[in-house]
């Protein structure tokens, strides 16, 4: 099998499966049954991650993991409230963006909107709300009316949309990462020259979590990290603070906020880029961190880099990304994979 | 030329150490039995004895530098790698592999600015075109020795961890030498650690590939701390019994110190409770291992005029 263009219904599956960093389950449920019959090994490990090994047509020197993970942005609830209204902490967000917004609260999805201040009643309409002030309004009536629901302790996640948004855009939440689980389900479907372990991790958003119990168990010489990553490209912005551009391609970091990336691979990957012609950017400001810092110092050292989507509006419940650089990071991927010795 | 002024004269940035590891190898080669580099960029000399234990001694041996983001006609965008105080270190030169610059801020002069809040200003447009998105540029300055052996420099006491591991090591493993067996040392790893600046993030990998049962640490100490009691360059290298990350082992604190009257290094015992060393992620490999460390004394950490004094 070989796909040259991103499958946008797995992509909407995924981007609209309840993930929030330590619920990952909907998520995994999906990617197993999509790679269950492709893979050669498929497998749930004790803290929620989904590794999997594929027989490529050969096995090179180094062994390859390929890494995207599972969780996205979201909410736990830490307390009801005597109104019935429920406290939250939140994961990977700014308050700015949380007010009016619709969220969907547990496993029996119960639909809550959260709490914002009237405009008429700020005196200062500038000054965002503080987290500590925003509630999760479930239309509860009192504290035990929202108790008998069961919902302390569990999990919030954004109601988005997926929607195909102007010239070849997508709008959806949890674009970072869904889009790094899209290119590794493809791919696992697909004739691989080399044998290629994939790690879907989990707890990325609370800072790799996950990534080390899979390290431990595959062992890498050589990981891909997939992922969605700050693209601040508007008009708004200077050019040198908008870390990458929407349209502009794949990314490719050498550098983040954990990682150095490792120069010859990610030389190797502009190389492909360039000789295969297919639209390569890289970061222009040091900002966000992935699983690659963890991968990178595990063990006695792994080489390691990274593909990135462009997402505007990241970490929110409406990210929005070119379908166009999702086809880029999915070829390139495709070329790093084969291009191993 | 001495060894020491060739550290100082030889660049070594996080993730760009060829140039330093090429030194330590014409220096080390050909008394250890095996070097190896990691994927982060350190490296180590390995030598067998005869006895059972393994120690390894290491140092980090990166300095902070900038690396290309943005270019903007004649001027180079820059992120920190590493930390450095960036009113200090403002108008100073600048070294991509091919095209030098200054750094200068980007608009006007402010000294509670931020890193980011400064450019590499070079020659011209053309010249900044040949500069790569990811290039490293490295702080190309001049280091001051009093004849007294104090040093002034940028980053001059991570230059002056090196040498000290470089002088122990050629002590240690001189031909006549037999310490390291008579204190039952089987195998002795040197290694000199990449990406220290960025948070030690290259000491897990190579305390994981040696596997060691002692960790023997130099790294710098700032003598200016808070809270740490009086200490002066007199006094020599610090042994540090304890810091926010570890409490020493006693018997490898014990073998620090014969080792530094060994190889004639005057040293005394301290305490910290400001600063946070590798020796946390050191001490994690496989069986853990018991560690102590070593500081090197330094004051004016991260400015053009961080102070050290050689001790060797």
């Amino acid at each position: 099998m070989f796909f040259d263009k991103i499958d946008l219904e797995l992509l909407k599956t995924l981007c609209l499966a309840d993930g929030v960093s330590g619920y990952e389950d909907e998520v995994a449920k999906i990617i197993i049954e999509y790679i269950k019959d492709s893979c050669d090994v498929v497998m749930r490990d004790s803290v929620g991650n989904v590794l999997a090994f594929k027989k490529g047509r050969k096995t090179s020197n180094e062994k390859i993991m390929l890494c995207a993970h599972m969780d996205d942005v979201g909410f736990s609830v830490k307390h009801i409230n005597e109104d019935g209204t429920l406290a939250f902490n939140q994961v990977g967000m700014m308050s700015t963006v949380l007010p009016s917004k619709t969220v969907r609260v547990g496993k029996e999805k119960i639909n809550g909107v959260i709490s914002s201040r009237p405009v008429h009643l700020c005196r200062d309409k500038t000054q965002a709300v503080p987290q500590e002030d925003l509630v999760i309004d479930i239309g509860a009536k009192s504290k035990s009316e929202a108790e008998m629901l069961g919902l302390f302790g569990t999990y919030a996640s954004f109601v988005s949309e997926f929607r195909h948004f102007g010239n070849g855009l997508i709008k959806a939440k949890a674009l970072d990462d869904r889009i790094g689980c899209a290119v590794m389900c493809m791919l696992s479907k697909e004739d691989l020259e080399n044998d290629v372990y994939f790690a879907f991790t989990v707890g990325e958003e609370l800072g790799g979590t996950g990534v080390g119990a899979a390290l431990e168990r595959i062992k890498p010489d050589i990981a891909l990290v997939l992922e969605g990553t700050t693209a601040s490209d508007l008009c708004t912005q200077d050019e040198k603070d908008k870390v990458c551009k929407v349209r502009e391609g794949a990314v490719c970091p050498f550098m983040d906020g954990g990682t150095m990336y490792d120069n010859s691979l990610y030389k190797h990957i502009l190389s492909l880029a360039q000789k295969n012609n297919i639209k390569v950017q890289t970061k222009t400001k040091i900002a966000g961190g992935t699983d690659g810092a963890r991968i990178q110092r595990s063990d006695k050292g792994v080489r390691c880099v990274a593909l990135s989507l462009a997402c505007r509006y990241i970490h929110t419940s409406s990210s929005i990304g070119s379908v166009e650089d999702m086809n880029c990071i999915l070829a390139l991927a495709r070329l790093f994979v084969n291009s191993i010795e | 030329m001495n060894t020491l002024q060739k550290i100082l004269d030889t660049p070594s940035a996080s993730g760009r150490t060829n140039e330093m590891q090429k030194l330590l190898k014409d220096e080390l080669c050909d008394i250890c039995d095996n070097v190896a580099t990691d994927v982060l960029g350190s490296i180590s000399f390995t030598k067998k004895l005869c006895g059972g234990k393994k120690l390894l001694i290491c140092t980090g041996f990166d300095a902070p530098s900038v690396v290309a983001t943005f270019i903007d006609k004649s001027q180079i965008n820059i992120s920190p790698v590493g930390a450095y105080n960036p009113a200090s270190m403002a108008f100073s030169c600048i070294k991509f592999e091919n095209v030098q610059g200054v750094l200068v801020p980007s608009s006007n002069y402010d000294p509670s600015s931020s890193a980011t809040d400064y450019v590499v200003q070079t020659q011209s447009e053309d010249e900044a075109k040949k500069v790569v998105l990811g290039d490293i540029g490295i702080f190309d300055e001049k280091y001051q020795i009093l004849s007294d052996g104090t040093l002034f420099g940028f980053s001059s006491s991570t230059k002056m961890c090196i040498y000290s591991l470089l002088s122990v090591a050629k002590k240690l493993l001189s031909p006549s030498c037999t310490f390291l067996e008579e204190n039952g040392i089987g195998k002795i790893c040197f290694s000199f650690i990449s990406q220290q600046s960025l948070g030690n993030r290259g000491a897990s990998c190579v305390s994981r590939a040696f596997n060691p049962d002692f960790v023997i640490s130099i790294a710098p100490f700032d003598m200016t701390e808070k809270n740490v009691g009086s200490f002066d360059f007199e006094d020599g290298l610090a042994v540090k019994m304890l810091d926010r990350g570890f409490v020493a082992d006693e018997k490898t604190a014990l073998l620090a110190e014969k080792i530094l009257d060994f190889v004639g290094a005057k040293h005394k015992r301290r305490v910290s409770n400001a600063s946070h060393s590798a020796i946390d992620k050191l001490c994690l490999c496989e069986s853990g291992a018991l560690c102590a460390e070593i500081g090197v004394p330094f004051k004016f950490g991260t400015t053009r005029g961080e102070c050290t004094k050689k001790v060797f």
